[in-house]
């Protein structure tokens, strides 16, 4: 694992398209029986 | 122990352009789907089990079996979002293990003690923090990272030292993302052979 420092000069940098899946928010449950959904957004 | 209550999963699909030949379509319909909101669950079981007795095989996951690769194996990266911040990020350009649900969990383990940039994860905080699996092509190399939208498109940068990641919604712009060095960059294992080009348009 690598950490480094991006302003050298032989750096290279790649575009990158990202799909990301995140976990639904934490908090205490609600009154009702909401149960898990998935939705999507598309920004 | 704060009770939890999974109401709504949200997925956020970020990329610039979708082709018929493009690798995360399948990635795109996956996480659509229960398998990866039992992903994220397998994820928190096992950095749960991190600080439990329990054996490898008894993490408190959902039942269901998961589906593999919803295609070619790509990069993995795993986030732990504590409100708007990045808690601990890591990841990799290639798939650290041979099954998707391997990887993942090897990552979430790596979330909790390998990103150098922040101190380790407590177990009390995985109450509040959010996990976030986010998974990208091999990228189009770029002459000039400004040309990356950050709220849109994910940036790795690389060099001989080693690799870093910058996920949609890290930065605000390249500019301070690149100032900040990897303070808000996903931490990455050691670059792999990658292909100089890229079809993406």
């Amino acid at each position: 694992m690598g950490v480094l420092d991006p302003r050298t000069n032989d750096a290279t940098y790649r575009r990158l398209a990202v799909v990301t899946v995140t976990e639904a928010e934490r908090r205490a449950p609600p009154d009702d029986d909401e149960d898990e959904e998935t939705s999507e957004s598309h920004p | 122990m704060i009770g939890v209550a999974a109401a709504t999963l949200l997925v956020t699909l970020a990329a610039s352009s979708r082709s018929a030949s493009d690798p995360l379509d399948a990635y795109r319909r996956f996480v659509a789907t229960p398998a990866a909101t039992r992903l994220l669950a397998v994820a928190r079981a096992e950095m749960e089990r991190y600080w439990s007795d329990a054996p490898a095989d008894s993490a408190a996951a959902p039942p269901d079996s998961i589906a593999d690769w919803p295609a070619a194996p790509v990069a993995v990266y795993l986030t732990l979002r504590d409100g708007a911040t990045t808690r601990a990020c890591v990841g990799s350009p290639a798939p650290v293990r041979a099954s998707l649900e391997a990887t993942v969990k090897a990552l979430a383990v790596e979330a909790l003690r390998a990103d150098r940039r922040h101190p380790v994860v407590r177990r009390e905080e995985l109450e509040r923090v959010r996990v976030v699996i986010a998974f990208t092509d091999e990228g189009v190399l770029l002459a000039d990272p400004m040309l990356v939208d950050p709220g849109r498109d994910g940036l790795l940068v690389g060099s001989p030292r080693g690799h870093v990641a910058f996920l949609p919604g890290e930065a605000r712009t390249v500019r301070w993302a690149l100032s900040r060095r990897s303070a808000w960059a996903c931490s990455t294992r050691a670059p792999t052979t990658r292909p100089t080009g890229g079809s993406r348009s």
